[in-house]
C-alpha cells in the first residue's frame, strides 16, 4: 500500500512547522507507522538540529537528486530513539535553486513505496522553496498562531495551494494561550476559522517545554507528561483516523466551544 | 354647525360609516367614539364597513379608526376609497448594462479579480485580497479586504457587504479606510456609497 504524502506550511517563517513536522513523525512512528521526514528547506535547515541527529548526516536531499548513483536509502538516518522513523536532511551549502518540482515529485513517489507517511517540512514564503515542497504532496497541513500577520499569510498559502489543486487543507493552531485569550489580547480559535475557513486537525498550547527540547533535539511527542507532547500526539491519531477529543486548556468553555466546532462526541 | 363629521347607515349588508370630507379627521375620531359610546351594544357583531370617500388617510389614522371599531365588537371592512391614488412615484427598474460575473467560494489573501461590469462573491474577501469592478460590488459573506466599485469613475457604484468591514474601499477615484480602532461589528448587511464627496456607509434595507 502507497503511502500518503503530506507537506507541513504556513507562509510565515517561526510559527512551529519544524517542530510540527518532528512531532508529529515521531508520534505516528511510536504508533508503529514507517515515516519519513524530508527537509525542503534548503540552505536553512532545521530539522536535522530539532530532531537531534546534525551530527549524523553524510548525503542530503541535493546529493540525492544531482548524483544518480546514490540511492535515496543511503541519505536516510534512522531516528535515535524510534525504529520506523527516518529524516532525508536538506542541505546547508546550497539553496532553493538546486531543486526542482519534478525533482521533488519523483523523490516523493519513490518514497511512498516505502513508508506510510513522507512529511515534507515546507521553507517560509512562496517562491521555489514552496513550490519545490508541495510538487509531490497529496495534502496539506497548515500551521499558524493566533496572530493577525500568521493569519493573513497563511490565508494566501492556502489560496496558493488550492490553485495547485491541494484542496482541503487541515489547520494545527500552534502557540495558543488560553491565558490570553481569556483576556482579549489573543485571537481564539473561532476568530481564526471564519476568515480561514477550514478543518482543524490539531491545537498546540504554547510551551516553554517545547524551546527547551528543540535545543535538545528531543521531540517533545516523546514527553508523556506534556501537553504540547499530548497535542502533538492527538494529531497524529487524528490523522489515521482517530476521532480525539481536544484538550480542555483549563477553561471549560473553550472545552465545549472546540466540541461543538468540531463536532466531536467524546 | 356643518354636516355631521361621520354619518353611519345601515342595510341589509351590514353597516356603513361615511367620512365627510372637508372635516378634519381629530374631528371624525371623535365623533365615532361618542356615537359608539351612546350606541352601547347595539353595533356589537355587526359587519361594517368604511367609506373613505375622496378623503386619503394615512396608515395611522386608518388604524385609530379601525381600532376605535373594533373595540366596539364591529368587524372591519374598509372600502369604497374614490382618492386618487397618491401613491410616491414609483422610480422604474433599473437595470444594468453591464454583466456581473459571479465568483463562487471566498477570496484569499493575495486574490484579485478585476471585471469590467458588476462582481458578485458567493463568499468571503479576506483581507488581502482584492475585488476591483467597473459597477458594483455585492460581497454574500465578509467584506475584510479591499473593494473599488467603480473603478473606471462611476462614483454612483456602490459596496455591499453582509459584514462589511474592509481595510479599505474605493469608489471611482475616491478611498476610504477603515478606522484605526476596531470597530464594532454592527451585525447588519451594510452598503457604502457616494455622498457629496464621502463615502458613506448604511444599513442595507431593499
Amino acid at each position: 500500500m502507497e503511502g500518503m504524502v503530506l507537506v507541513i506550511t504556513s507562509g510565515k517563517g517561526g510559527v512551529g512547522k519544524t517542530t510540527t513536522v518532528a512531532n508529529i513523525g515521531a508520534a505516528l512512528a511510536t504508533m508503529g507507522k514507517r515515516v519519513v521526514l524530508l527537509d525542503a528547506d534548503i540552505g536553512l535547515r532545521n530539522l536535522d538540529v530539532v530532531m537531534g541527529l546534525e551530527n549524523r548526516i553524510v548525503y542530503d536531499i541535493v546529493n540525492v537528486m544531482e548524483n544518480k548513483e546514490l540511492a535515496v536509502r543511503k541519505a536516510l538516518i534512522k531516528d535515535k530513539r524510534v525504529e520506523t522513523l527516518f529524516l532525508l536532511p536538506a542541505a546547508q551549502t546550497r539553496d532553493k535553486d538546486a531543486i526542482k518540482p519534478e525533482q521533488m515529485k519523483r523523490l516523493c513517489d519513490e518514497l511512498r513505496q516505502e513508508f506510510d507517511y513522507v512529511l515534507i517540512d515546507c521553507p517560509a514564503g512562496i517562491e521555489q522553496g514552496f513550490r519545490n515542497a508541495i510538487a509531490g504532496a497529496d495534502s496539506a497541513l497548515i500551521v499558524t498562531t493566533p496572530e493577525v500577520s500568521a493569519v493573513r499569510d497563511a490565508d494566501r498559502i492556502i489560496g496558493l495551494l488550492e490553485a495547485e489543486g491541494l484542496m482541503e487543507p487541515r489547520l494545527i493552531l500552534n502557540r495558543l494561550r488560553p491565558d490570553m485569550v481569556k483576556r482579549g489580547d489573543m485571537m481564539d480559535i473561532e476568530d481564526v476559522l471564519d476568515i480561514l475557513h477550514v478543518d482543524l486537525i490539531g491545537v498546540v498550547p504554547d510551551d516553554e517545554a517545547i524551546i527547551i527540547s528543540a535545543n535538545r533535539g528531543e521531540p517533545i511527542a516523546y514527553d508523556r507528561n506534556s501537553r504540547a507532547g499530548q497535542a502533538y500526539r492527538n494529531i497524529a491519531q487524528r490523522l489515521e483516523g482517530e476521532e480525539v477529543p481536544f484538550q480542555s486548556f483549563e477553561n471549560p468553555g473553550f472545552f465545549k466551544r472546540l466540541r461543538q466546532l468540531v463536532g466531536i462526541e467524546i | 354647525m356643518g354636516k355631521a363629521p361621520i354619518t353611519i347607515k345601515g342595510n341589509q349588508n351590514g353597516l356603513r360609516v361615511y367620512l365627510t370630507e372637508e372635516v378634519e379627521f381629530v374631528q371624525i375620531l371623535e365623533s365615532l367614539r361618542d356615537k359608539l359610546k351612546s350606541s352601547g351594544d347595539f353595533f356589537a357583531g355587526a359587519n361594517v364597513s368604511v367609506q373613505l370617500g375622496k378623503r386619503e388617510l394615512s396608515w395611522m389614522e386608518l388604524s385609530s379608526l379601525v381600532s376605535e371599531l373594533e373595540q366596539a365588537g364591529l368587524e372591519v371592512r374598509v372600502g369604497g376609497s374614490e382618492a386618487k391614488r397618491s401613491t410616491p412615484r414609483t422610480r422604474p427598474l433599473e437595470e444594468t448594462k453591464e454583466s456581473t460575473r459571479l465568483v463562487k467560494g471566498t477570496l484569499r489573501s493575495g486574490q484579485r479579480v478585476n471585471f469590467d461590469g458588476n462582481v458578485v462573491v458567493l463568499g468571503d474577501v479576506n483581507p488581502g485580497a482584492e475585488v476591483v469592478a467597473t459597477g458594483d460590488i455585492i460581497v454574500l459573506g465578509a467584506c475584510r479586504g479591499v473593494c473599488h466599485a467603480g473603478s473606471k469613475g462611476d462614483i454612483k457604484s456602490s459596496v455591499l457587504a453582509l459584514r462589511l468591514k474592509p481595510t479599505q474601499l474605493r469608489i471611482g477615484d475616491y478611498i476610504a479606510r477603515s478606522p484605526d480602532h476596531e470597530i464594532h461589528d454592527s451585525g447588519v448587511p451594510e452598503v457604502a456609497r457616494m455622498k457629496n464627496k464621502t463615502v458613506v456607509i448604511e444599513a442595507y434595507t431593499s
